[in-house]
């Protein structure tokens, strides 16, 4: 291509541009002032609008040549793609924009890491892998390293104070339980392969440390001289590993309710937790390494997750058979780490699923009441917290900034010993993290010895607290809320705008079909999609 | 929506007002229509005659039972071509089909049911490139994905600092599908047009030959009507205006170029840098 035609190509192509864009905008400005109504869809427009929205992608020329020959987009055919797998992902993509799934900085998806000696240049170095956070408190000064050379006897680590004043052992070799991001530096040949060289301190496999007798199972041990990784580094890991399969886990349960052609609202509260290769070591070995008992308990029993190979059964997903405190979206980790405080939960929640949204009123709040420590009782708050408090309440049993769950054998409504606590002022962190246990303002003395969610609760608000969020969402579709917010929001996302006053009646009535036909999302979707609102567009 | 309920009621009833005569069984002009003070009522049909035509349901005004309708509430007769018309009083009224006119529109917001035309999202912008070229997509040579690092310039959320999908068209938008479309439709194109490419493997191509120069004959209206439909879902007939359009878009860069690959680039960028490729 010779560079002045080239050039002559670049001119049109912008020329192109400008002229596409002018035309077509042109076009849609006389259709807006003939046209109030909008224009039907042709039938090949409207195949295509049916792909994007239902596929995420164009339809194929076989689609076209059967609708063409049909003279309608054929319903199997809407079927077809309702029934497909990227609908299921497109039902996935819609739901992020209720649930708001951010996880980089928040759930904890970060064990001990660990790294290699990679040297500078890049590759030049010893390749031995280590923990330099925990280097301080193991070999006397952080990000040192041990010695390029096999430890003699890793039951009995002996380390050699160097030139430097640095205590430092030989390495051991250990076949680590995944593929680190780094592994494919390998071990210059001083392992077998597969086998990374790791220093003697970090590769120790002890669950009780021999030198103080601390657990080495929990992350705030790991500086111990005799805790290292755990068996195949199982406790340690790479910046950030786990954020991947859990945000994954959280898309997949999800979707559980299309794959298993369960009811809609199953996906809040009946949902089991999804695990792949990565996810089952993440509730297994890494979620129990970096908890705080005294946070509570883990959600997810490891003893219920089944052990799956971390590579080979990446792609994978099998579902959990756990307790009801465990299942549904509104429970998974990354809801509860996004909206860390339960009055955040229910907000997002009420605006999401109940599609009612605390707003302030027209004309703003009245602030002018007496201060009251009871939002549910504060002018100008209790316009919303009259809400709130009590629906946050639904996770009571949920540590706030944080996943933990509070289980009754472990955390009881009303703990003597920190009722106690609260007098004698000699308090476990377990009370001070989830019981009342002062009185700053004196209206809380009724609750000393609580958990914290029953501050304030009035007799018909405290079942909230044991029942959990499935109660919440049962009031929510016993009353039809959950049914119309659904409809509304499903409307939203295949119009692309709010609904406006004359299409309520309409919303109402895909919403009585949508709970008539036991929460089916595809037949709600296919009813407006196969509407005449949807193929009439401008 | 207030504001604008006075205007659509007076626009149904002068729709009311011209649609009427249409509806009227009798064929001659609009009667003029004059009142007579003090005229006495006529005869009309008695109950038991036999409807001319089979009665049809049609919307009525409810009746107010207690209004009372008595002689001495008329107060003038009215006259339609010097005839007097039927007093309401003892007559059996007529069904007759007068078409189906409902007097109120079934939406008062003329936008309602009505779906303002949207742009694709970056997802569906990554697989319908593929889907319409049959490649990649827009990727490097390294075969990474060339969106991903734009998401954030494209309003795609974080759901941490932005929660809501931006799918305006705007001139940040347009310049990376520009850029998409160029990197997409050039190596597209010249692959397709080498003469060792298998003519089943083509897809931009398909119904092309690519010895043959494009110009204004069946052959490239053939190729762009189903690089229409591909593309933009547009059924166009061969010789129809849309596909002029395009023809004298490409005869235009050949005769620029001279070259046949520049001119279905030229094409190929077009077709995705068309608004109706992104929106829908």
């Amino acid at each position: 291509m010779t560079g002045g035609t080239t050039k002559g190509l670049w001119v049109w192509i912008g020329a192109l541009l400008l002229l596409s864009t002018t035309q077509v905008y042109g076009q849609a400005d006389d259709a807006a002032q003939c046209s109030e109504e909008g224009e039907t869809l042709s039938l090949s427009r409207y195949l295509r609008a049916l792909s994007l929205d239902l596929r995420g992608g164009l339809p194929t020329m076989a689609e076209y040549a059967q609708v063409e020959a049909a003279g309608e987009v054929p319903r199997e055919l809407i079927e077809e793609m309702l029934q497909s797998d990227a609908f299921a992902w497109q039902f996935v993509e819609f739901h992020k924009t209720l649930l708001w799934p951010y996880i980089r900085t928040t759930v904890p998806t970060t064990t001990r890491q660990m790294g290699p000696d990679a040297g500078n240049p890049w590759g030049s170095g010893t390749f031995v892998w280590y923990r330099g956070s925990d280097s301080a408190s193991i070999r006397g000064r952080g990000g040192v390293f041990c010695r390029d050379e096999p430890e003699p006897d890793p039951e009995n680590i002996r380390p050699v104070e160097m030139a430097d004043g640095t205590l430092r052992e030989g390495y051991v070799c250990v076949r680590p339980y995944y593929r680190h991001i780094y592994s494919g530096l390998g071990n210059r040949g001083d392992c077998p392969p597969g086998e990374l060289k790791v220093c003697a301190f970090d590769a120790q496999i002890h669950r009780v440390s021999p030198r103080t007798g601390v657990r080495c199972d929990l992350r705030r041990n790991s500086g111990d001289p005799g805790c290292g990784c755990g068996p195949n580094m199982q406790w340690c890991g790479h910046y950030q590993q786990f954020v991947e399969p859990v945000f994954a886990s959280f898309l997949r349960q999800i979707r559980w309710v299309l794959d298993h052609d369960r009811p809609y609202f199953e996906m809040l509260t009946r949902a089991p937790p999804m695990v792949n290769g990565p996810m089952a070591h993440y509730y297994r070995h890494t979620l129990p390494y970096i908890s705080d008992p005294d946070r509570g308990s883990l959600t997810i029993n490891p003893a219920l997750v089944p052990e799956m190979d971390y590579e080979e059964d990446i792609d994978r997903w099998v579902p959990l058979d756990v307790g009801g405190h465990a299942r549904g979206i509104l429970t998974h980790p990354l809801f509860l780490y996004r909206f860390m405080t339960n009055r955040a939960r229910s907000d997002r929640y009420f605006n999401a699923f109940l599609c009612q949204p605390f707003d302030a009123p027209d004309g703003g709040i009245d602030l002018s009441g007496e201060p009251h420590p009871d939002l549910q009782e504060q002018e100008g708050c209790k316009y919303c917290h009259s809400v709130i408090e009590p629906t946050a309440a639904h996770w009571g049993r949920y540590s706030q900034g944080g996943a933990a769950y509070l289980d009754p054998a472990n955390f009881p409504d009303f703990d003597p010993v920190c009722l106690r606590c609260a007098v004698t002022g000699q308090c476990e962190r377990r009370c001070i993290n989830h019981y009342i246990i002062s009185t700053p303002t004196g209206t809380e003395a009724p609750w000393l010895g609580y958990l914290r969610a029953y501050l304030y609760r009035r007799d018909d608000h405290v079942p909230n607290i044991n029942a959990g969020p499935a109660l919440l969402v049962q009031r929510g579709l016993a009353d039809g809320r959950v049914a119309r917010c659904a409809a509304k929001n499903a409307v939203v996302w295949l119009t692309g705008r709010e609904p406006k006053p004359d299409e309520r009646s309409w919303i109402a009535s895909l919403a009585t079909d949508f709970g008539a036909a036991n929460y089916d999302y595809r037949q709600l979707v296919m009813a407006i999609v196969t509407s005449d609102f949807y193929r009439r567009a401008r | 929506m207030i504001r604008s309920l006075p205007v659509a009621f007076a626009g149904a009833v002068l729709w009311c007002a011209a649609c009427a005569s249409p509806l009227s069984d009798d064929p001659r002009p609009p009667a003029q229509v004059a009142v007579t003070p003090g005229a006495a009522s006529g005869t009309g049909p008695t109950p038991n005659e036999t409807p001319a035509e089979a009665p049809v349901p049609r919307r009525t005004a409810p009746v107010d039972p207690a209004v009372k309708v008595g002689p001495e509430t008329a107060v003038a007769d009215i006259m339609i071509d010097g005839r007097r018309e039927q007093p309401p009083r003892g007559t059996e009224a007529t069904p007759r089909d007068e078409g189906r006119v409902d007097l109120l529109p079934e939406a008062w917001d003329p936008s309602a049911y009505v779906r303002p035309l949207r742009r694709l999202t970056v997802n569906q912008l990554r697989q319908a490139i593929r889907d319409a070229t049959g490649g990649d997509g827009w990727i490097t040579a390294w075969g990474t994905d060339k969106w991903a690092p734009l998401e954030p310039t494209l309003g795609v959320p974080d759901w941490l600092i932005r929660v809501t999908t931006e799918t305006r068209p705007n001139a940040t938008f347009n310049k990376f599908l520009r850029d998409a479309a160029i990197e997409t439709c050039l190596p597209l194109v010249a692959t397709e047009m080498a003469p060792d490419f298998p003519a089943d493997d083509r897809v931009f191509l398909r119904h092309t030959d690519p010895e043959v120069a494009p110009a204004d004959n069946q052959a490239t209206r053939d190729a762009l009507v189903y690089l229409l439909l591909r593309f933009h879902g547009l059924r166009e007939v061969a010789d129809s205006p849309e596909v002029d359009r395009w023809v004298q878009m490409i005869s235009r860069v050949l005769e620029d170029t001279g070259s046949a690959t520049q001119g279905w680039q030229a094409t190929c960028v077009a077709l995705i840098t068309h608004p109706r490729f992104y929106i829908y």
